[in-house]
């Protein structure tokens, strides 16, 4: 495995590619109008802004979700591609094994999911610290935001990996994206349909990929507080009512669900002639 | 020493039988034209040589090696384009070929040097989006000299040129061929073969129908019209008991006699021999492209490949 020739060749291909500019572009322009929301909305309540950190980790936080499906995006886009313009064909044929285009396109996964990650982490900061002016705050990370940070973290990866998985199955851009949107309604109206259905029920459908991904993410999953403000908000039977999961037990589904599906991405690959 | 050495190699796609115990093999320095009509399985062998295609059984050697470390060393040292030129069309000529030149491990310096060879240079910045078709043929050549290859597998490579652009291609594939490399050429374009090539195999159905050299076919295709005073259907008989005839059929009250070892005067020997004088004996001319109508049985009007 060359691993130096694999980044060179997908750093080049990545950073030059137009997809890549508009993609974070417009997520960061999404981050700023929503944090910009939140700080008009908190001023005219007169709150005097958006929070400073560390209470705003978790506003910053609980939008995990928009880089994760961002990102699911984008490496669909250079997945995908690949495929329809045959590149993944040519690659092989200039001496890359089968084996290490896989790889080079895995490396995108924690790349691109970690990277629109930090970009949330960086415009949500860029809010928060007016905010803080010269107070002095014990630690601007505390262990709930900490924790919160590391399930957001792999809340990005975990739907990354989908978003590879459907860019390796179904090899071209527009219909793999679909395939991904599809998958996100599907998962989540499963979930509330199993949720109705009985404790067993309800435990297999809070167990789908994309909820145990998106729970990870979210302030409840760490605080009790939030997460009894949470039920005072929606009752004890709304849709916060499963987080009541241990952590641990999310965190491992999750790695499984990752590894189960980077490695059913490449048995197809493998199966499948270029 | 043979580049490309195939034994029964076969692939099926489901029901299909794609290419049917493919035996065939390339000797080093030859320029080789693979030929066969639309759906013959030209492309599925070459795809199965470049490793893109899973072979369903039978066995191949890539510059002596077989072995799957063995093959992916031997790779490194092919050059190769299928069908289309396949890069990235955001990218610029340079840049693309700068990813091929990372993958084979080639120095930046032959980047240079390929892009001369194609007449591309002045346009390296220009995106390959913007390239028109013989561009991108042409791009695609460079990218196969870039690892310095022995073998050199162009699938298609004049599609879209102009008649000057094929007149570079082709004096570029003579020149590689003279530096001693092997090429390996499937074309649709058989009078360019023919100019181009030294050896031939015809596939027909995922069969080889032939493998000769481009001489031999020609030559040993339909070789001599003959004629005597005698009965034609005779002349027939007796020409084809000639130990050199390929085939023999009556072309009105002559006979076209394809010879195996193109040697007329031998035949006109063996005919008097059996007390049969022809009164006409005329060399046929042929070209691959009757070598090629005959042996795969397909019309004119039959795109080919």
């Amino acid at each position: 495995m060359r691993l130096a020739v694999l980044v060179r060749s997908e750093s080049i291909k990545t950073f030059r590619r137009p997809a890549f500019a508009v993609t974070v572009a417009a997520l960061v322009a999404l981050l700023l109008l929503t944090f910009g929301a939140m700080h008009v909305r908190s001023a005219v309540g007169g709150r005097g802004g958006s929070p400073a950190l560390p209470n705003a980790w978790a506003n910053i936080l609980n939008l995990a979700d928009l880089p994760g499906v961002f990102a699911a995006i984008l490496i669909i886009l250079l997945v995908a591609s690949e495929f329809s313009w045959r590149t993944a064909r040519q690659n092989v044929i200039d001496g890359l094994t089968k084996g290490e285009f896989f790889a080079a396109k895995l490396c995108l996964v924690p790349a691109v999911a970690l990277g629109l990650y930090f970009a949330l982490i960086a415009t949500g900061v860029a809010f928060a610290l007016p905010g803080m002016g010269g107070n002095h705050v014990d630690a601007l990370v505390r262990p709930v935001d900490a924790m919160q940070m590391g399930g957001a973290a792999l809340e990005c990866l975990g739907i990354a990996t989908i978003g590879f998985f459907c860019g390796i199955v179904v090899q071209s851009p527009g219909p793999a994206a679909g395939v991904f949107l599809l998958y996100m309604v599907v998962d989540q109206i499963l979930e509330s349909v199993l949720q109705g259905a009985g404790d067993v029920a309800g435990a297999v459908g809070s167990s789908l990929p994309w909820g145990t991904f998106t729970r990870l993410g979210k302030r409840v999953q760490y605080d009790p507080g939030a997460l009894a403000q949470a039920i005072g908000r929606t009752g004890p039977t709304g849709p916060v009512h499963m987080t009541t999961r241990s952590t641990a037990a999310l965190v491992v589904l999750a790695a499984v669900y990752i590894v189960a599906i980077v490695s059913l991405s490449y048995l197809i690959f493998r199966k499948r002639d270029l | 020493m043979r580049v490309i050495e195939t034994q029964q190699l076969t692939k099926r796609f489901g029901g299909t039988l794609a290419v049917d115990e493919l035996t065939f093999s390339v000797e080093a320095g030859q320029v080789f034209g693979f030929l066969g009509p639309n759906g013959s399985g030209k492309t599925t062998t070459i795809g199965m040589l470049l490793g893109i295609i899973t072979p369903t059984s039978g066995a191949f050697r890539l510059l002596g090696e077989q072995n799957a470390r063995g093959l992916r060393r031997a790779r490194l040292k092919v050059g190769a384009t299928l069908e289309t030129a396949n890069f990235y069309p955001y990218l610029s000529g340079w840049d693309n070929l700068r990813l091929v030149a990372n993958i084979k491990g080639a120095r930046h310096a032959r980047i240079e040097a390929a892009l001369h060879h194609v007449g591309l240079f002045d346009r390296r910045a220009d995106r390959f989006r913007g390239y028109s078709l013989g561009m991108k043929q042409r791009l695609a050549i460079a990218a196969t000299l870039l690892g310095d290859p022995e073998l050199i597998i162009l699938d298609e490579p004049m599609n879209g040129l102009d008649p000057e652009g094929m007149r570079e291609i082709r004096e570029l594939i003579a020149q590689l061929a003279s530096e001693g490399k092997t090429i390996f050429l499937s074309s649709h374009l058989l009078n360019e073969v023919e100019r181009s090539c030294t050896h031939v195999a015809i596939l027909k159905r995922g069969q080889i129908v032939r493998q000769a050299s481009v001489r031999e076919l020609i030559t040993g295709g339909s070789a001599v019209c003959i004629g005597s005073d005698g009965d034609a259907e005779q002349l027939v008989r007796l020409a084809l008991e000639y130990p050199g005839t390929h085939s023999a059929e009556r072309d009105g009250n002559d006979v076209v006699v394809r010879l195996a070892d193109g040697d007329a005067g031998s035949l006109n020997r063996f005919l008097a021999e059996q007390g049969c004088y022809v009164s006409k004996l005329v060399p046929v001319e042929t070209t691959l492209e009757d070598a090629f109508m005959d042996l795969t049985g397909a019309k004119s009007a039959d795109p080919v490949q």
